[in-house]
């Protein structure tokens, strides 16, 4: 690996690590696929030579193959864009029903959304909540709202 | 040994039984109605069966004639693609052929719901498009390629696509959570991946060899490999669960539905967890400076009563059991520490406990979340306080968790008690006695979480409303389940025996016993 493959491998890394610690999840998917487009130049560069196309049966040495081109980085790497591929694209779905559902892309606004979610899980629309009347008598209700659905 | 089971070609059906059975429901999906659903689960049980039967023929040909290499299409290893069991992989396809065919006949009930009919909680709505069994069989496929494949690039594509396909079956509910749930699963996922890629890719430029085996003789104590081991230890923690980067787990295993949590909770974490323990010691195995399996296992350590006592603190049954896997997942992980230590001897003890427990966690914790899946299913909701009483009204799922808990508390004659019997002789006996005072204080932990749920269900008080009855194949097949991971225990000499071919350590004197 030369130092011209490492620097660029470590800007693109760099740049996806910075990305992906942002709040706006747009930022974060264009981090993840920088980072896995880094991982992708990562392997190229780890196998790295130039010579003769590997197409078999290989003029030099046999499977050996001195002076040939390694093929399996390219085909590690050719495998690995396709994988990267196909879960962006997946993760970019991912976020569209969730700005669909939350209404925003700000990860904190979901975190915080999320919690409430969990907090009103089945209090909001939980017809069933009458016929536990153990409940009432413990004070574990005092959300006032929620009395006056227990009431009806 | 019988002349059936000579034939190689046996370990391609582990992976392409569920791979065919996958792509026959994806097609399924395009008819509707009750003949799609009748004609899926049709395809899904018949793959069940055939891993099953598959998984049993590779235990007769690899505990009759050692570890077994195949050759795709007769490409030897340094061009082509091989496919290896030994012992380890074969108990993992028996993992999955257990708890996955358990799922696959939870799921006939858990998605049998008429459209049309009542459910109270969107999460638990009907499968109304049909996708959970191709993306179960996709998963299923991806899983039992990973474990026969021989080299580290498959490794890598086999992680890609279990995390794709149990991405998609987090948020086949629909809901909002489940969606924020399965991004940020798919996110931690992908990660995960691509450090274990940056890590395979610098074992290639280091050693120009992908096959593990052959990375194993080439692997020497050098820079890169160290770089190369911690990239794919974080990484494995990361798809794991290892503490502190768990905070993705509560949250995937709740909002999925209870067929998925099953078998998500029951088999996706230990697949990865499968991974690293394949590569730590096959090919970092004489690599790895000693020491650095004591990270693994303090942060395991730490797993276990962090997540002991998050777990205590839930007032959902689900996110209990996602804690309570935490927790468990921590045991799997001092093994690395365990296997390091003093006395050799003890490696085969604490690798093999570490393996077991496996085995006995994912049966008990699919029977639980089974269990929680039916409750969820007759009840509308899962929360511990609302469910005081609930034993009268579903006796077996009351019962099915109790008895899960007995493998999860590890008490005797359970498969938690061998695993973690084992741990604790291999940490007292390598002497890092601490590891063992951690091993107990978890079994304590764990009795008084699952209290927080089996003593308010146990009491006679007038209780929850059953609005719709669970059919009796779900409770019935968690029930199963809980019963198979406590009699576990009793059935470990042939499961060990399985586990020394091709084990990384010399079994000694357990392997027989």
């Amino acid at each position: 690996m030369n130092l011209l493959s490492a620097l660029v491998v470590a800007v693109i890394f760099g740049s996806g690590t910075f990305l992906l610690l942002q709040r706006d999840l747009t930022r974060v998917v264009v981090g993840i696929i920088l980072i896995s487009n880094a991982a992708v130049l990562f392997i190229i560069s780890s196998g790295l030579l130039r010579g003769a196309a590997p197409i078999y049966p290989l003029e030099g040495g046999g499977l050996s193959g001195e002076g040939v081109a390694d093929p399996l980085v390219q085909a590690m790497a050719l495998t690995a864009l396709i994988i990267g591929f196909a879960l962006a694209a997946l993760i970019l779905v991912f976020i569209y029903r969730v700005y669909a559902s939350q209404g925003t892309m700000d990860l904190e606004e979901i975190a915080d959304s999320e919690m409430r979610d969990a907090q009103s899980l089945d209090r909001a629309d939980d017809p069933e909540r009458e016929e536990v009347p153990e409940e009432k008598q413990d004070g574990e209700t005092d959300d006032p709202e929620e009395e006056t659905r227990a009431r009806r | 040994m019988a002349s059936v089971f000579e034939n190689t070609n046996w370990m391609l059906a582990p992976i392409l039984v569920p791979l065919a059975a996958a792509t026959v429901a994806f097609l399924l999906m395009g008819i509707r109605g009750e003949a799609r659903r009748n004609a899926q689960n049709a395809v899904g049980l018949a793959a069940a069966l055939g891993v099953a039967l598959s998984a049993l023929a590779l235990w007769a040909m690899v505990s009759g004639g050692g570890p077994v290499r195949y050759e795709l299409g007769g490409w030897e290893a340094p061009l082509g693609i091989n496919l290896y069991a030994d012992g380890l992989s074969v108990f993992m396809l028996i993992t999955t052929a257990i708890v996955g065919g358990a799922g696959s006949v939870y799921a006939l009930g858990y998605f049998s719901g008429r459209e049309g009919e009542d459910a109270r909680r969107k999460e638990d709505l009907q499968d109304e498009t049909g996708s959970f069994w191709p993306l179960w069989m996709f998963l299923w496929a991806s899983m039992n390629g990973m474990f026969l494949a021989a080299d580290a690039f498959n490794l890598y594509i086999t992680l890609e696509i279990l995390g794709l396909s149990a991405a998609a079956l987090i948020t086949l509910g629909g809901t909002r959570m489940a969606f924020s749930a399965g991004m940020r699963y798919l996110m931690v996922s992908l990660l995960g991946s691509l450090a274990y890629l940056l890590g395979v890719a610098l074992l290639y430029g280091s050693f120009g060899a992908l096959d593990l085996a052959t990375l194993g003789e080439a692997a020497s104590p050098i820079p890169p490999v160290w770089a190369a081991l911690a990239l794919i230890s974080l990484g494995m923690a990361l798809k794991t669960g290892l503490f502190p980067l768990h905070f993705w787990m509560p949250a995937a295993y709740t909002s999925a539905p209870s067929a998925a949590s099953a078998i998500l909770a029951g088999l996706v974490g230990k697949a990865s967890f499968y991974l690293l323990l394949r590569v730590w010691f096959d090919v970092f195995g004489g690599s790895a400076p000693p020491a650095a399996g004591q990270i693994p296992g303090v942060l395991g350590a730490v797993a276990i009563v962090w997540g002991a006592v998050m777990a205590m603190r839930q007032t959902r049954i689900k996110t209990l059991l996602a804690y309570s896997s935490v927790s468990q997942m921590g045991y799997l992980f001092l093994l690395f520490a365990l296997v390091s230590g003093a006395a050799p001897e003890r490696s085969f003890e604490a690798w093999g406990g570490g393996v077991y427990l496996v085995l006995a966690h994912a049966c008990a914790k699919a029977a639980m979340f089974m269990a929680a899946g039916v409750v969820i299913y007759s009840v509308g909701h899962d929360e511990i306080p609302r469910l005081r009483g609930i034993f009268q009204k579903l006796p077996i799922s009351v019962a099915t968790f109790a008895v899960g808990g007995i493998t999860m508390m590890g008490l005797p004659t359970s498969g938690g008690f061998t695993a973690k019997y084992l741990l604790f002789t291999a940490s007292v006996g390598t002497g890092q006695w601490w590891y063992s005072l951690v091993v107990l204080a978890g079994s304590i932990l764990a009795a008084l979480y699952l209290l927080r749920f089996l003593n308010p269900a146990l009491i006679q008080v007038p209780t929850a409303k059953v609005y719709r009855d669970a059919p009796q194949i779900m409770s019935g097949t968690a029930f199963v389940l809980a019963v198979f991971s406590v009699f576990l225990g009793l059935m470990s000499a042939p499961l060990f025996e399985l586990l020394s071919v091709g084990a990384p350590f010399p079994s000694g004197t357990m392997g027989g016993s």
